[in-house]
């Protein structure tokens, strides 16, 4: 399974968290499906937004990322639990800009991968 | 800042229920991913699906759907030669599965960030190509 999943600023975590059992469980397995699948993911895994946004669904969950920064990466950057059936244009901003924060070199990791 | 996402799935395995619910939800998305993924490649709407196998769009429509799971399998085979497609079923271990899951949480390549490489300049493997084949789980 090559594809790795990344998240900004412990987005994913919080959201996760946040979550009843059964929704933290869907995500789970939806997660794995996406790194299984990468880029080449669709519905009912993930659901491209706008501007190379996706969404990751699971229940009440909306979890944003993109593909990047680099080859078989993931990145979640805006997860949130969802108030109403479309995702808020607003949210799909945040995500562009944070994808633009990182890829522009301005967001360092904080742990490397184990 | 950015940091990996550990599921921690091969722990939450090992127990019972939590692995029958993982596994019977990564297959309902499966069948549903696979479905999708192949009759948009053949170009085809699930109205026109629809009509080639006799059944109704909604029934596709449903079969599309990871939550829905109550098909079966004559419905399946149905759609599957509609779509010219092999639905290939594999019976795993729940152990040997776990096994798997744990060693997707082990270390992989390398956070790359702003073209500068942090730790182990290793690179992740390369993926597979995308098997032409619904698997299910």
């Amino acid at each position: 399974m090559p594809w790795v999943a990344y998240q900004f600023a412990a987005v994913w975590d919080k959201t996760y968290s946040n979550c009843d059992a059964d929704t933290q469980e869907k995500l789970d397995q939806r997660l794995i499906g996406l790194r299984e699948k990468g880029n080449l993911s669709d519905e009912p895994i993930s659901k491209h937004l706008r501007n190379g946004i996706f969404e990751l669904r699971a229940k009440t969950a909306r979890m944003l990322f993109f593909f990047g920064p680099n080859r078989y990466q993931i990145t979640f950057v805006n997860c949130f639990i969802k108030k109403q059936r479309k995702v808020p244009p607003e949210e799909i901003d945040l995500a562009i800009k944070r994808r633009s924060q990182i890829q522009v070199g301005m967001v360092v990791p904080n742990a490397l991968p184990n | 800042m950015l940091s990996p996402i550990k599921t921690n799935i091969a722990e939450k395995l090992r127990d019972k229920g939590y692995r029958q619910r993982f596994f019977k939800g990564r297959a309902e998305d499966e069948i549903a991913y696979g479905f999708r993924h192949f009759r948009k490649l053949r170009g085809l709407n699930q109205a026109r699906l629809a009509q080639i196998t006799g059944m109704k769009q909604s029934a596709i429509s449903r079969i599309e759907q990871a939550s829905y799971s109550r098909w079966n399998f004559n419905t399946l085979w149905r759609v599957a030669d509609a779509l010219d497609v092999r639905v290939r079923i594999s019976i795993d271990d729940a152990a040997d599965a776990a096994k798997e899951y744990e060693k997707m949480e082990q270390p992989q390549g390398v956070l790359f960030q702003g073209g500068q490489h942090f730790g182990n300049p290793g690179i992740p493997p390369s993926p597979k190509p995308e098997p032409q084949v619904l698997v299910i789980q």
